[in-house]
């Protein structure tokens, strides 16, 4: 149960927290009351007067300070409602609140006393039984009174009075940015000053509304209100009022259009409308110029020329900064031409030097930047076409072309195997396409023939006779073949190219060792470090066509570990001049230079190795074909001019028979003898000369047989023609016998133009087959004739493939004569 | 034909180099096995013994031929061993296995370049067998029988280390490479082909010139050369006296020209007089297409000749239209075009019939696909893809038995081909009686 004592205890305990939480709220209230009047200073007072201006900052502290002042002063005054609470006062309230006391008014005062005898029972003038009894008697009376006290109403009141003042004050720093005066006077903007977003801008005068492009900045004269504050009020769209106080001047940096006034705190003037352009991107159109003519966007193809005329415009709407151009080519990108400008405008003509440019596709742009934007014009592209581009673009043609042709033949194959035709052929040669192969001469007549088969081929599938497919395979065997060469022919142009590189790598490092040798370079000079760069490269390119060239049969059936160990060490070459390399580095240049000479009478056998087999290459060459086909050529002149001879004589022997017949007597029986002798003699000599033909024909095609040069001597085209001449001549010496006149000088004439046609081509191919074989410029070696199958059989493969691998292994210097000796006999053999 | 020629020299340089050591008289000993790879080298030496050999080897993978080596030469020594020797040597011979041509040059003290120039494979020296391993070639070799020949040389200088020529040494170790299992020694086509050849040219070698180190001739076809002629002077010796017993006679004479009188019963000066006329020119070269195609002597200007280049070459072209067919995955047209590239030559490679094999086997001519194989491992016994081919045929065709002789085959002469050891041990697997229990 509940002591009495305890219970006045825990009441006074109850008083102490009431009155902290008094004291608080209180000092709290004068605490905000002080806020709020320094708000109102702050923000009303100091910026409406002109006086006060740049004092807020100061104000702002002073009224912090102030305001914290007067909170602890309080709540120091407040002190004694927690501080000093005794039991008598607990009691009061006790007596104060209880129904109890409420009820016996004249036991007031005595609880008050209890408490006062508690608290004094040490006193020394105490009655002590009196207040022992007094005590005792309330204590009796506990359950009557007992009641815990309650806080008093002003507590209740200064926390209404708190939250109260709290809103307010939170309500006036809400209204803070939107505080805009009613009251409105009248005023009217005069002249203005507007500063554009560049760099280099300056403050510009201007009339009527406030307007300028996004990013501008705006000022004016500040309008003079007496002692209070100029403001600038802008509401921009989408957002609040804002109050921009005004120095001298009133200024504000254009976002977004909206409205504006100018006035006080406590007035303003009427809304005045605010206008703002967005920044336009600057503007850039790249041309090619051609004459006058400007083409933008263009594409243009480029065939081994060193300038293209290209005209720049750019623009912006404020000022354009800078222009570049730019090119691009794959991953890479170079600048051309830079200008810095203050301009709105340019324009300007710009000659593009291509000159040293790789082949492909490039990329031009104009770049324009203003002050905050940078666009990029549509490109200019050029196709470049330098010969090496043109050269790998006609091999991938050749290569799908020949590869079409493949499956024709494998097509024709499986018709002659199952005597029926085979159901894709027809489909695939309709819908083959060739390619232009541009000026070269070889792969255009290869193209040209291939075209010519597939009509014949055609002709045929409409009328198939299967006794004909073995010689349509080996038509289509020969131009496989034939192509082949032709791209063997190609890649070897670029071995050839690569190997030249590789040579002279290697004759300048060659040239490097012996100045180091003499002393008069430093074995660790960057010279040195750039040759072997330039070495490794040649030699990199070098492995990699050769890896590529046209090959015969792949051997499958093999132990693979061996290869791989080959493949590995193939890699040595790069690998030793690391280590010549790490030998310099390491200041072992004794060891180096040995290692560089051994490297050097490797590399040495390697170039003499590719030139012996480009030089076979062209040995390899027919020429005894060349000289059948001038033969040939000859031949057909021949005939030509007897056809030419006989034409005359048929011409007057038409004529005579003409004239006979416009005669109205009957003919001579003399002349018409006479006329009958010369038109027999004229039918034999015909027949001669198509015999003639076909025999010059027959003997050129024995020589051409199985010659690298068949297919380009022996084309669809030039069968064609003979095959036309041949039956012209049949048709002359048909009408001459006839006595048809007429249409034997026409068969003779047609007869003669084909001749004279089909010598034409001979002649073209003699010329082409005769740049092909003329040494050694890069350009002649690529059309250059060889006999490609030589180097594609398996032994040879083999061969040069271990002499390549062998070449690239180590070894010591005592056998370095005997290893180039090997390999002088077994590129001899 | 130079392939051909250089696999034979490949088989038969190591006399070159008896010779060579036989001339030298250098002091020097060569470095051991041992000693180089694990002083110098640092390397694991792996060991296996019989009763005769102990081989050793370095680089793990050799541990596949390590057990068949040993257990082809023991075959071959328990009959060779009787035939040469009068008593067991006292020691057990060491076949030593070299992972590359590096280290073979390295303890062989010969450069690179000559092993290189001569493609030289195994050697005996200081009465070791040198061999290096199949792994370096991408096609092998004949490494059990070249084993052999390495071990009659050994057997050779057992009866006599000095006093053996060249020639004697070169045609010995043919006459009995084959050991254990095959007895006849005869030459290949492309070799009758050669000889032929020069015979016809009246160009044979004189018996002096057969005292010359082989490697040294002016060619490699006179090096072939002289190989032929050495194993055809020793098998007209065979008939004499035996080639075995000339070697003892040398020994007890100390003197080759004494024991060849009294074994041929002719005076030294007879025989090097009628060495051409009468003893090469009388052996009779059998008639076949591929030998008299390897007589044609394709170096000169005589119609034939250009003609048969001229079909060289065509087979070459037809080979490469069939080649570009089976790449584009025209297996029939492959195959038709290959047929006539091998009527074109008598001597294709044969990667080329094992192309054609292939393609009648995706064009599912299965018939002409064994066919073909079996022609390509008649005409090149050592073409272990050809070999492989058989054997995976049998196997599909659950000819167990079959395909293990194929294998084994194919195993003998590249076991390093790919696919073949795991089809090996998959068999092993399937058919426990079959496997092959010398595998590691």
């Amino acid at each position: 149960m509940l002591s009495f004592e305890r219970y006045l205890e825990n009441q006074r305990h109850r008083l102490i927290f009431f009155g902290l939480l008094e004291a608080l709220f209180i000092s709290t209230l004068t605490l905000l009351v002080s806020i709020f009047f320094f708000f109102l200073v702050i923000y009303f007072l100091v910026p409406s007067v002109r006086f006060f201006g740049g004092l807020e900052p100061a104000a702002f502290w002073l009224g912090l300070t102030i305001s914290l002042s007067i909170f602890c002063w309080s709540f120091w005054k407040q002190r004694n409602r927690f501080l000093y609470v005794s039991l008598v006062q607990a009691c009061e309230v006790i007596e104060s609140q209880s129904p109890y006391f409420r009820l016996n008014p004249l036991h007031r005062s005595e609880l008050r006393t209890v408490g006062y005898f508690l608290e004094n029972q040490d006193h020394p003038t105490r009655s002590f039984d009196f207040h022992f009894a007094h005590v005792e008697k309330w204590k009796l009376k506990l359950s009557d009174f007992v009641y815990s006290v309650r806080p008093r109403y002003r507590l209740l009141a200064s926390s209404v009075a708190i939250f109260v003042l709290i809103s307010t004050i939170g309500s006036f720093f809400s209204m803070k940015g939107m505080i805009l005066p009613s009251h409105v006077r009248a005023w009217n903007p005069e002249q203005f000053e507007i500063l554009l977003p560049h760099q280099d801008a300056t403050w510009q005068v201007d009339n009527g509304a406030l307007s300028g492009v996004e990013g501008s900045k705006v000022r004016f004269e500040s309008p003079n209100f007496g002692i209070f504050t100029p403001y600038l009020f802008v509401k921009e769209i989408e957002d609040s009022w804002k109050a921009i106080p005004c120095q001298e001047r009133c200024e504000f940096k254009l976002h977004k259009r909206g409205r504006y006034a100018v006035g006080t705190l406590f007035y303003r003037s009427a809304y005045f409308p605010l206008q703002v352009f967005a920044d336009e991107k600057p503007k850039g159109v790249l041309f090619a110029k051609r004459g006058e003519e400007l083409i933008p966007e263009a594409t243009i193809d480029l065939l081994n020329i060193e300038e293209v005329a290209l005209h720049m415009t750019a623009s912006d709407d404020i000022h354009i900064k800078k222009i570049r151009l730019l090119h691009q080519f794959e991953d890479q990108e170079e600048v051309l031409f830079e200008k810095p400008l203050q301009a709105k405008r340019y324009k300007a003509d710009f000659t593009l030097s291509v000159e040293g440019w790789k082949g492909g596709s490039h990329h031009i742009f104009l770049e324009v930047s203003d002050a905050s934007k940078i666009i990029l014009s549509l490109p200019i592209t050029i196709q470049y076409a330098d010969e090496e581009t043109l050269r790998q673009e006609r091999l991938k043609n050749l290569e799908v072309l020949i590869t079409e042709w493949v499956h024709v033949l494998g097509d024709l194959i499986e018709t002659e195997i199952d005597k029926k035709l085979h159901p894709m052929l027809r489909q695939r040669l309709n819908e083959m396409e060739f390619p232009e192969s541009g000026e070269a001469e070889l792969i255009n007549a290869y193209v040209k023939e291939l075209s010519l088969l597939r009509e014949r081929i055609l002709k045929w599938i409409a009328m198939p006779n299967f006794n004909e497919t073995t010689s349509f395979i080996e038509r289509v065997e020969r131009q496989i073949l034939y192509g082949l060469s032709l791209i063997f022919q190609e890649k070897s142009g670029d071995i050839r190219d690569s190997s030249d590189r590789l040579t002279s790598s290697r004759e300048s490092i060659e040239k490097l060792l012996q100045n180091i040798r003499n002393g008069e370079q430093a074995l660790d000079s960057k010279q040195l470090q750039e040759a072997f760069d330039k070495l490794n490269k040649a030699l990199e390119e070098l492995r990699e066509k050769m890896k590529n060239l046209p090959q015969g049969p792949n051997d499958e059936m093999i132990n693979r570990e061996a290869m791989q160990e080959q493949m590995d060490q193939s890699e040595q070459l790069s690998e030793r001049i690391k280590q010549i390399q790490e030998q310099i580095a390491n200041g072992d240049d004794a060891g180096a230079l040995n290692e560089l000479e051994s490297l050097m009478n490797q590399l040495s056998i390697l170039s003499k190795s590719i030139d012996r087999a480009l030089q076979q290459m062209k040995e390899n060459v027919d020429k005894g074909a060349i000289q059948a086909s001038k033969e040939f050529l000859k031949q057909l002149e021949e005939v030509r001019n007897q056809q030419e001879t006989l034409k005359d004589q048929t011409t007057k022997l038409k004529e005579r028979l003409e004239a006979e017949n416009k005669q109205l007597k009957p003919t001579d029986p003399k002349i018409k003898k006479q006329i009958e002798e010369d038109l027999k003699k004229a039918h034999e000599e015909q027949e001669g000369l198509e015999k003639k033909l076909e025999e010059a024909v027959k003997m050129f095609d024995e020589k051409m047989k199985g010659s690298e040069w068949e297919p380009l001597f022996r084309s669809e085209e030039s069968k064609n023609l003979e095959e036309e001449a041949g039956e012209n001549m049949n048709e002359a010496g048909r009408a001459i016998k006839a006595e048809e006149g007429f249409q034997a000088v026409a068969e003779q004439r047609e007869a003669i133009e084909a001749l004279r046609k089909l010598a034409e081509t001979q002649e073209q191919k003699q010329k082409q087959a005769m740049q092909s074989i003329q040494p050694p410029s890069r350009e002649e070696v690529t059309r250059s004739q060889v006999d490609i199958i030589s180097s594609q059989g398996k032994g040879e493969r083999e061969r040069r493939r271990k002499i390549l691998e062998s070449l690239q292994k180590k070894v010591d210097k005592p056998y370095q004569k005997s290893h180039e000796q090997y390999f002088e006999e077994l590129l001899q053999r | 034909m130079r392939r051909a020629f250089l696999s034979f020299v490949m088989i038969c340089f190591s006399g070159v180099v008896y010779g060579q050591t036989e001339l030298s008289t250098e002091p020097n000993r060569l470095i051991g096995f041992k000693e180089y790879f694990q002083k110098e080298k640092n390397q694991k030496i792996s060991q296996i013994s019989s009763t005769n050999f102990e081989v050793y080897w370095v680089n793990a993978r050799d541990a596949l031929i390590s057990k068949a080596l040993l257990m082809h030469l023991e075959a071959a020594y328990q009959e060779l061993g009787p035939l040469f020797l009068s008593k067991k040597t006292s020691q057990k011979i060491p076949v030593e296995i070299y992972p590359d041509l590096y280290t073979f040059s390295a303890v062989s003290k010969l450069p690179l370049a000559r092993f290189r120039a001569t493609g030289t494979i195994a050697l005996t020296l200081d009465q070791r067998l040198m061999l290096l391993s199949p792994r370096n070639s991408a096609s092998g070799y004949s490494w059990a029988e070249t084993a052999v020949h390495e071990l009659v040389h050994y057997l050779v200088r057992e009866i006599s280390p000095d006093y053996i020529p060249i020639w004697l040494h070169e045609g010995v170790a043919q006459v009995y490479q084959g050991y254990p299992v095959e007895k006849e020694s005869s030459l290949k086509p492309s070799q009758w082909g050669l000889f032929k050849k020069f015979k016809e040219k009246d160009a044979l070698l004189s018996l002096q010139a057969l005292y010359e180190p082989f490697p040294y001739k002016k060619d490699p076809e006179e090096a072939e050369l002289s190989y032929i002629q050495a194993l055809l002077f020793v098998q007209w010796i065979e008939k004499k006296c035996g080639v075995l017993e000339l070697i003892r006679l040398t020994g007890s004479y100390r003197n080759l020209n004494s024991a060849l009188e009294q074994c041929t019963g002719q005076k030294i000066e007879s025989l090097k007089k009628e060495f051409i006329p009468k003893i090469m020119n009388g052996i009779k070269i059998p008639i076949d297409r591929d030998v008299e195609y390897y007589a044609l002597d394709l170096s000169g200007q005589k119609d034939v000749e250009v003609e048969g280049r001229k079909a060289d070459k065509k087979s070459r072209d037809f080979a490469l239209i069939s080649s570009k067919l089976f790449n584009q995955g025209r297996y029939r047209g492959a195959a038709y075009e290959m047929e006539k590239a091998l009527k074109f030559t008598p001597v294709a490679p044969p990667s080329w019939r094992r192309q054609l094999a292939a393609s009648y086997k995706r064009s599912r001519r299965h018939e002409d696909f064994e066919k073909i194989l079996h022609e390509v491992v008649q005409d090149y016994p050592n073409d272990a893809g050809s070999w492989y081919l058989l054997a995976q045929k049998a196997i599909e065709d659950k000819k167990f038995k079959l395909a293990r002789s194929y294998y084994l085959k194919a195993f003998y002469h590249n076991p390093f081909l790919d696919g073949l050891e795991a089809d090996m041990r998959l068999l092993g697997e399937r058919q426990s009686d079959l496997a092959f229990k010398f595998l590691p």
